[in-house]
């Protein structure tokens, strides 16, 4: 007994496929990563520990980066909210209905993966400007949108579009047609089946999506900062911040910035990713509660 | 049919996401092209023949070029070492792969200054060798790479962990190798979701903004990219030429588009 | 009649899933909808839930016509092939949901729902897994639920899509006693779909052939096995052998217009060759084919060219391929494209008139 399992396991430890080339695959994979992830992201380490932690904590809760910090969280908070709800109803009416122009409308949907930001950015910025031809259908009731946390949010929204439609899609189009049914026969209104039967099914897609557009926001930059204009405390973006300090040759300031913004988004996926899979996990019969 | 869905409600839909698709994404890329021919063809010819912008074109496709071989290559290797074979710290270099995506890319700028830049512990080295990273084409590139690192190898990976590998192990035992393997077993399979990848790889190659605009140093003609350049002239106020050199990208983001939604097609019939 | 279709009609683009279909099923009966897959009588079912609209025709359910009425108001119980139970829904959620979502307006009933949910819960036998999850749950018990689901709105008519085909074979038939002492206890007009003969004649009062879009007979298990009104009932019901030389066999002539002939097994009679009681009614027959099922074995006969199945009880000792055997088929049913007529065997009338 003792000695199977001990040859079973010394089996698995070295990989006992039969198919040819482990060494040389792997091989490659760690050295790329090593030369191009986990190299530089390790000197991010070790240049931090040149500092010291007073310093550190200084620009860490310096006023102007806890505005900034606000504003990107607070914008990017927003514009996921409003990517979930029209991220939901595109994914419906895609999924659910057809109608001249579906196959356009699906296909547009990537329009912000595949349009450089930059481009988006001063498109966004000029449309929705004072002269724009959006901005200018607002201006004259005293609403700004470019150079407000307003446009910031708008260009969030703007690039966070794929994402929760993407994410819900593939899910709303393998859900089992009976269950809805079955709510009709037992009397819900079609809305009441919405809210407690399809709403719950996709619900881990929608905080995948969610979770994506959070993080992507918080991070993003080409899109945003030509339409935040960067006014300190009012809408300059955590990564602009980065920038600014960068520019002042403040590697101290700008990696303290950059560590709590990278800590955020892992906060922001790893909950994600433990609320998704606590619900999957219910539905799929695995010990609960 | 009839009860679930009333046809006002349905058509009210439809047209909701008509107007946020219009309002959101085509009115801005049309934009884009109205701006840049606000002032008549001879000012958009000139705006996108001016030789800062041929520069930067030039060098927007060489970096697009290097991160999408790079991460090619790096993304068949990995796909096949983490979807073939069963080790220790398989999800460790998933995660670790994973990475750039869920960073800033201005922090993926930062980080190559932090390596190659005045404080990175790498810069006597180059300075021996006299080379230059940042502020200098190689560190574009390096930027590019690092920012689109995971698009492939993400693509393939449940690809290849779906199709399994039964025939791979039918194909070694009959003693074929692992170039005959991959090339005539492997490859047929994920060949659409490769291609997707790679598309996605480059349309973000090419728009790649936050990371490059940290290591470049704004150079005219020497390290600026097209989206930098447009940045450049946007700040000027040329607004039409920022807004034309920009139709260059909303040309090639079409085209990509389009390929996209073609590869996705084929993909999908495929699996059919 | 309770529930009532009256010409019902309804096509999906040229297919023509339901001609004319009409029959009625009287309150307190359970009924089962028979028939091969692709017949039309999941469409039956669907139709009367309110799931399809037929083309034209009427659905009368306790006898209002239905066919405006949309699913939610019709008050009926549906029961799914697959249950499609809430997935993210305790078993008490899921049972309470038809309450919860009709009596919003009413606070006095809605202060009922949990008694009525526990009522139905100890009724299916589920006392101790409320907090579950479906995904936790047997299929057997999946259908308990499904099944306590449909009832909890008191629907007037309780509607069955296949119960229990995704069930394995060991629990299927111990669930077909427990849901026919379920419905009869509760006393609810049934409808069930099935393509499965023993299931149908197992749980139903009334059985409803259905091929090709059409009724093809209504009437209760016993007068469908035993009097087929159509060819296609004569040939699906019961395992039977089909012979075009009918007449070579002894004690039967010919018939104009009836080409062919349905022999049940249990028509048909074999005997040693040395101890053959009815010399003149026999024929020789061949065992060409002996599979052991358990209980009997089925024996394949070669009877003058032509393939006869019969069982052999097994106290009369196992038979095997090459064996010759005596051969009496006492009567068989002949049919053309309409007709279906029952045929004796002239021989053994006269000889024995009162055998059997």
């Amino acid at each position: 007994m003792g000695i199977s399992r001990n040859t079973r396991l010394r089996r698995h430890k070295s990989n006992n496929s039969v198919i040819p080339g482990f060494t040389l695959s792997l091989g490659v994979t760690l050295t790329m990563l090593s030369l191009i992830v986990m190299i530089p992201l390790a000197s991010v380490a070790v240049v931090m520990t040149g500092y010291s932690l007073a310093e550190f904590w200084a620009t860490l809760t310096d006023k102007m980066a806890l505005h900034a910090y606000w504003v990107s969280l607070s914008c990017a908070l927003t514009a996921a909210i409003i990517n979930v709800v029209f991220g939901i109803m595109l994914a419906w009416v895609l999924v659910r209905y057809d109608f001249p122009g579906r196959r356009l409308l699906d296909g547009l949907i990537e329009l912000p993966f595949a349009l450089p930001t930059a481009v988006a950015g001063i498109a966004l910025t000029t449309l929705y400007s004072d002269q724009g031809w959006i901005g200018s259908l607002f201006a004259p009731y005293g609403i700004k949108i470019s150079y407000t946390t307003t446009g910031i949010t708008l260009a969030l929204v703007f690039i966070g579009i794929p994402f929760v439609v993407r994410s819900v899609q593939p899910v709303l189009e393998k859900l089992d047609r009976q269950t809805e049914e079955a709510a009709a026969i037992l009397g819900a209104s079609p809305f009441t089946t919405f809210r407690r039967v399809i709403l719950p099914e996709l619900l881990p897609a929608i905080l995948t999506g969610f979770g994506l557009v959070l993080a992507r926001g918080i991070g993003e930059y080409g899109s945003v900062v030509f339409i935040a204009g960067n006014i300190p405390y009012e809408t300059q973006i955590a990564p602009l911040l980065i920038m600014v300090k960068l520019e002042q040759f403040n590697y101290a300031g700008a990696t303290s910035i950059a560590l709590v913004l990278i800590v955020l988004s892992f906060v922001i996926l790893f909950t994600i990713h433990r609320l998704a899979g606590q619900i999957e996990r219910r539905i799929k019969g695995g010990a609960d509660t | 049919m009839r009860e679930y869905s009333g046809n006002i409600g349905k058509n009210a839909l439809i047209i909701l996401c008509f107007l946020f698709i219009v309002i959101m994404l085509l009115i801005p890329l049309i934009s884009v092209l109205a701006y840049a021919l606000r002032q008549g063809w001879a000012v958009f010819w000139e705006a996108i023949s001016d030789p800062y912008a041929l520069k930067a074109l030039k060098l927007t496709l060489v970096t697009t070029v290097w991160a999408l071989v790079i991460n090619t290559v790096f993304g068949i290797f990995a796909a096949w070492a983490l979807t073939r074979y069963r080790f220790r710290g398989q999800h460790i270099i998933e995660t670790l792969i994973d990475i750039p995506f869920a960073m800033s890319p201005v922090i993926a700028g930062l980080v190559f200054i932090l390596v190659f830049g005045r404080i990175g512990w790498a810069y006597p080295i180059l300075q021996q060798w006299d080379l230059k990273v940042v502020f200098a084409v190689p560190g574009i590139i390096l930027a590019t790479v690092f920012v689109t690192f995971p698009f492939v190898s993400r693509e393939l990976i449940p690809l290849m962990n779906a199709q399994g590998t039964d025939e791979e192990e039918a194909a070694a035992l009959m003693g074929a190798g692992t170039f005959h393997i991959f090339s005539k077993i492997t490859l047929p399979h994920i060949r659409w979701g490769l291609l997707y990848g790679m598309i996605l790889c480059t349309a973000r190659a090419l728009g790649e903004f936050g990371a490059v605009s940290v290591v470049s140093g704004h150079l005219r003609g020497k390290t600026n990219t097209l989206p930098l350049h447009i940045e450049i002239l946007f700040s000027e106020f040329k607004l039409t030429s920022a807004f034309a050199v920009s139709s260059i990208l909303v040309v090639l983001a079409i085209i990509i588009l389009i390929l996209k939604n073609i590869v996705q097609r084929k993909g999908k019939s495929e699996v059919q | 009649m309770f529930v009532e279709l009256e010409k019902v009609n309804k096509t999906f683009g040229s297919f023509q899933a339901l001609k004319d279909v009409s029959f009625g099923i009287e309150q307190g009966k359970i009924v089962g909808l028979l028939g091969p897959s692709g017949s039309g009588k999941t469409t039956i079912l669907r139709s009367l839930a309110g799931l399809e609209f037929p083309d034209s025709g009427i659905i009368r359910i306790a006898g209002r016509a239905v066919n405006d009425v949309p699913a939610r108001e019709r008050g009926v119980g549906f029961v799914f092939q697959s249950y499609a139970l809430f997935r993210y829904m305790t078993v008490f959620d899921n049972i309470a949901f038809g309450l919860s979502v009709k009596k919003k307006k009413n606070g006095a009933e809605r202060g009922q729902i949990p008694e009525r949910v526990h009522e139905l819960i100890n009724l299916v036998g589920l006392k101790g897994m409320e907090k579950r999850y479906p995904a936790q749950l047997s299929g057997g018990q999946r259908q308990r639920v499904a099944f306590a689901r449909a009832l909890a709105p008191q629907p007037q008519v309780l509607l069955l899509d296949e119960p229990f085909a995704a069930i394995d074979a060991k629990v299927r038939k111990e669930l077909r006693t427990w849901l026919r002492e379920m419905i009869n206890r509760v006393g609810i007009t049934s409808i069930f779909v099935t393509h499965d003969q023993d299931e149908a004649i197992e749980v139903a009062d009334d059985i409803v052939i259905v091929n090709e879009g059409g009724i093809e007979q209504k009437g209760s298990p016993a007068e469908i096995y035993q009097h087929p009104a159509t060819p296609f009932a004569a040939r699906f019901i019961g395992q039977s052998s089909e012979l075009t030389d009918y007449s070579r066999l002894h004690g039967f002539l010919p018939i104009a217009g009836f080409h062919q002939a349905v022999i049940r097994p249990e028509f048909v009679h074999i005997f040693r060759p040395d101890a053959d009681p009815y010399p003149n009614s026999t024929d020789d027959g061949l065992v060409e084919q002996a599979y052991f099922r358990g209980s009997v074995q089925e024996l394949h006969l070669n009877v003058c060219g032509q393939r006869i199945i019969v069982n052999n009880a097994l106290d009369d000792g196992l038979l095997s391929s090459g064996d010759r055997l005596r051969v009496l088929v006492s009567r068989m049913f002949l049919v053309n494209e309409r007709e279906v007529r029952l045929a004796e065997n002239a021989s053994l009338r006269d000889v024995n008139p009162v055998f059997i």
